[in-house]
């Protein structure tokens, strides 16, 4: 089995990138080394030829002094030099010398490089054996140029030196020609540089060039054919050397004292010193040039060849740990997971089966008695948690109810405390209502009483009245006697009372007509007065009835204050328990929820565990709740929820059309869903 | 459950501890008041405060003045009719004040079925609550039914309360409801649950057909009703209003009843001292003028 993160593939990795980090860490490092082994070489090399270089100039210096000191012992010289005249003395030399100059061409081999330069004691040039005759062979005046004959003049001793001069780089040997301690001139031997040149001999991947400063020349003639770099000039060279600015700076910075390295790609050059003479100045500066591509190549080869050596090495050392790690870890390791992942999907019993004597046996080991420990806290936690499903789902049960009786209760409560109210607003009302039936009662007293005297005073005045009647009864009696009397008189008066006792009749007429009024009036008085004081007592007897129902209704209001004071107070009373049953209502379904929640936790509890087989045997536990199914690997299926009354039956919700009047719609008709529902 | 269970709890208790401010409950209850008539003094504050956290629970808000910035913003239609529906007191059961119904068989009926051309009897229960009311009536009428040819009837049910109406609709109750029913009558009119424990009653089909229900706020400037009723059930819902909005509910409901039909009130309710076209047959049992 391929795992991304397996220890095989951890040890490969690491063991990858260190080599890949050696790898490429070997490339600079290889080059550094082959840089620094190059450079060892050609500084060795260069030190070599440097050496070799300076003995050449030495060995031919001293050549050069030999020649010289040898020809100056000459017999034919010193008599030379007796000549006075410079020409004649020229010609002397010329001729007298022929014949050793040829003898020693050939015994040194010099041939034609075999260059003399005779000079006068005071500095004029005599003879220079290699220029033709007539052509600038002798005789003039080197005073300003030539330093080395003046220092022989001076110290009557030979030396040698090495000069820029018009035929450039020159290794002179200049001996004094003494005679009897006469000091009458000297001779000096001449050898360019190509004697040197080709005596050196260089690989072609070598250069060998020799520059020197411009002031080192004291000839200015000549110096044109040479080519310059910075202050200095291109004495000589072996192969075309390419003047790159590397040289350049160096050149420009080089100090004449050590040997300088440059390096210019595969180029590597060398700067060195040449002196005048050992212990005298510098005089020119060589440059040993060496193109290293061979070596570097040789090198590099060699390098590569050990580097692919180590790293098979390497190979082979991290296979073998690779493999042996897969064998004595990944393998049981592996074998473990397998194991372990029975375990983790829920085997708890499954036993291990890597049992060998090693430190991963004893991991086992540990394991085995770690997952024994689980399996005892599984067991005890599932059946506490057996326990608390039942007495949780228990408990929500109640607590529903009990909500669900608060809720009434609380609705019920409220209703009665409506109620109260609207009692005690009604009783009020009635208060209201018998205060004014009360005012109204007391002005109708008022006005019965009012009345009474009204009617009293008619009474008395219809006493008055009857007995003015009486009055008036007598008068008409009276009148009657009277015309009576008068009509008596009249009959007797004859003719003239004839009138009279029409008249009499009259009077008496109206009298009787009076006296029967007043009869009438005092029948109707005394009846009227009969029925006065009839209505004077009646409305006497009303005005005590409606004291009475004044009293009454004042003793109603009291009774209603009273009354609505009693319930007032009831209502205060039935307002508080209202208050309390609306927050036991509320605490109620508090207390509904949050132990719906602990069942649910304990039932999520059980879910989880149930995942588990911890227990021989089937099952988890001895006793199961109700409507629990088991599965063979110990599974358990959730308990249905029980329909609640409060739940609807039709998951439409009303929607409101409006807040003005009625509008609903109530979602489908649910007449046909009477499936869950039988007759009594 | 899921994992969410642990906030849930805090949530809660938060949710426990939350009070309803002064001006908040201020709000509430001059809107409450204003609007449904329904009446809401300070010393309702513990009730309010108690109801209202029914919609807090169920929208998930841990404060008040957070329910009551929902309940009057944008949404405000749908929030107010789920408040209305947890504030409203719904107390109510088969057969209540059974005087009313004794004399609705007694003296009504005959008088009604005697003298209609229709015998088609229409009732109002407005203040319907979860039916209990409406399907009494039906009872009622049904029996009345069986004894006189071509009787019918019709029975329109009224409530604020979304809740309860859809309780009506469906016409469920449990077995304790109606043991004030009689058993004669739960085997003619009412169907028991199949499943055993369930302890649930059904009102038949039959009677069910007769009911209709709508919502209806009392304090709305029109009803919208066209019918005109034979007899209104007003039954303890007008406690919950003042004075002056009983006079004005009852003037209404009165436009809907036919002159001589019949209206019922409370038993702690009464028309003193307020000026509607009924008159006084017996406590609790008036009649239009």
């Amino acid at each position: 089995m391929k795992n991304k993160f397996s220890i095989g593939t951890k040890l490969l990795i690491p063991t990858s990138v260190v080599i890949l980090l050696l790898i490429i860490i070997m490339f600079p490092i290889m080059k550094g080394l082959k840089n620094k082994n190059i450079k060892t070489q050609a500084t060795v090399q260069a030190e070599n030829v440097r050496n070799y270089f300076n003995a050449t100039i030495s060995a031919s210096q001293q050549e050069a002094l030999q020649i010289s000191s040898s020809f100056a012992i000459m017999k034919d010289v010193k008599k030379a030099y007796s000549i006075d005249d410079i020409n004649d003395s020229k010609h002397f030399i010329r001729t007298a010398l022929s014949p050793e100059i040829t003898h020693y061409k050939n015994l040194s081999g010099l041939g034609d490089d075999l260059k003399l330069h005779f000079h006068t004691k005071d500095l004029h040039s005599l003879w220079r054996s290699w220029k033709k005759q007539g052509d600038n062979d002798g005789g003039d005046d080197l005073s300003g140029s030539r330093n080395s004959i003046k220092d022989v003049v001076n110290t009557q001793k030979p030396i040698k030196t090495i000069e820029m001069g018009v035929s450039g780089f020159v290794i002179r040997g200049i001996s004094p020609i003494i005679s009897n301690g006469e000091y009458l001139g000297s001779v000096e031997a001449i050898f360019t540089i190509d004697k040197v040149n080709t005596q050196i001999k260089l690989n072609e991947d070598e250069n060998l060039c020799i520059f020197s400063k411009i002031k080192n020349f004291n000839i200015s003639a000549g110096i044109n054919r040479y080519d310059s770099v910075g202050r200095y000039l291109i004495i000589s060279e072996k192969k075309g050397v390419e003047i790159n600015p590397e040289l350049k700076d160096a050149l420009r910075s080089y100090d004449e004292t050590s040997m300088k390295f440059i390096k210019t790609g595969d180029v590597v050059q060398f700067l060195f010193p040449i002196y005048e003479y050992e212990g005298g100045d510098v005089i020119a500066v060589g440059c040993y040039s060496y193109n290293t591509e061979m070596i570097a190549n040789s090198i590099l080869s060699l390098q590569k060849t050990l580097l692919i050596f180590v790293l098979i090495g390497l190979f082979v050392i991290f296979g073998i740990i690779i493999i042996m790690g897969r064998i004595a870890i990944t393998k049981p390791i592996q074998i473990i997971n397998k194991d372990l992942k029975i375990i983790s999907d829920g085997n708890l019993l499954h036993k291990m089966s890597y049992t060998k004597d090693d430190e991963l046996g004893l991991l086992v080991k540990e394991l085995s008695l770690t997952f024994a420990s689980i399996r005892k806290v599984f067991t005890s936690v599932n059946k506490a948690n057996g326990d608390l499903r039942r007495a949780s789902e228990h408990l929500n049960y109640t607590s529903q109810d009990v909500s669900q009786g608060a809720s009434e209760q609380a609705a019920s409560v409220e209703e009665v405390s409506a109620s109260m109210e609207q009692m005690s607003a009604n009783i009020e009302q009635n208060v209201s209502n018998a205060k004014k039936t009360e005012k109204e009662v007391y002005m109708a007293a008022a006005a019965v009483f009012e009345g009474n005297k009204v009617v009293r005073k008619t009474t008395d005045l219809m006493k008055l009245v009857s007995e003015k009647i009486v009055v008036i009864s007598e008068i008409a009696k009276q009148t009657n006697i009277l015309a009576l009397n008068a009509s008596v008189e009249s009959a007797s008066a004859g003719e003239f009372g004839k009138g009279f006792s029409v008249i009499a009749k009259e009077i008496r007429q109206l009298a009787e007509d009076t006296q029967s009024a007043a009869v009438e009036i005092v029948k109707s008085t005394s009846s009227g007065v009969t029925s006065a004081e009839k209505a004077v007592s009646q409305l006497a007897n009303i005005i005590k009835q409606m004291e009475n129902s004044s009293e009454m209704i004042k003793q109603i209001v009291v009774a209603s204050t009273e009354q609505k004071n009693g319930v007032d107070q009831v209502t205060n009373g039935i307002e508080q328990l209202n208050k309390i049953t609306q927050q036991n209502a509320a605490v109620a379904e508090e207390m509904a929820t949050s132990s719906e929640e602990l069942a649910g936790q304990s039932e999520a509890l059980a879910e989880s565990i149930s995942q588990y087989l911890f227990s021989d045997g089937k099952g988890l536990n001895e006793e199961l709740l109700e409507n629990e199914q088991e599965k063979g690997d110990g599974k358990v299926v959730a308990k249905e929820k029980v329909y609640k009354e409060t739940q609807l039956i039709s998951d439409d919700k009303p929607k409101i059309d409006d807040n003005t009047g009625f509008s609903i719609n109530l979602g489908k008709s649910d007449l046909d869903n009477d499936n869950d529902f039988e007759r009594f | 459950m899921d994992k969410n269970n642990i906030n849930k709890t805090s949530d809660l208790q938060s949710l426990y501890d939350a009070k309803l401010s002064d001006t908040d409950f201020d709000k509430l209850s001059k809107y409450i008041q204003g609007e449904y008539g329904i009446k809401m003094p300070p010393e309702k504050r513990v009730m309010l405060q108690s109801r209202l956290q029914k919609r807090l629970r169920a929208l998930n808000i841990a404060s008040y003045s957070d329910y009551v910035k929902y309940a009057f913003g944008n949404n405000s239609s749908e929030e107010i009719i789920h408040m209305i529906d947890v504030v409203s007191t719904n107390k109510t059961d088969f057969f209540r004040e059974p005087s009313h119904f004794d004399f609705m068989k007694n003296e009504i009926l005959p008088e009604f079925y005697a003298n209609s051309p229709t015998k088609h009897f229409k009732v109002w229960s407005a203040g319907c609550s979860s039916g209990e009311e409406p399907y009494t009536i039906a009872m009622v009428l049904s029996e009345f039914a069986l004894q006189n040819a071509s009787f019918d009837y019709s029975i329109f049910g009224t409530d604020i309360s979304t809740i309860v109406l859809k309780k009506a609709f469906d016409a469920i109750y449990p077995l304790t409801a109606v043991d004030v029913v009689s058993l004669e009558m739960k085997k003619k009119y009412l169907l028991k649950s199949k499943k055993k424990g369930d302890n649930l009653v059904r009102v038949i089909p039959t009677l069910r057909n007769k009911t209709k229900y709508g919502r209806l706020n009392f304090m709305a400037p029109s009803y919208n009703v066209t019918e005109m009723y034979d007899l209104i059930f007003c039954r303890n819902v007008l406690i919950y209003f003042d004075r002056d909005n009983q006079e004005r509910v009852i003037n209404k409901l009165c436009e809907n009843l036919k002159p001589g039909g019949y209206f019922f009130l409370g038993h702690s309710e009464s028309i003193t001292g307020i000026k509607v076209p009924l008159k006084h047959i017996q406590p609790t049992v008036f009649r239009k003028l």
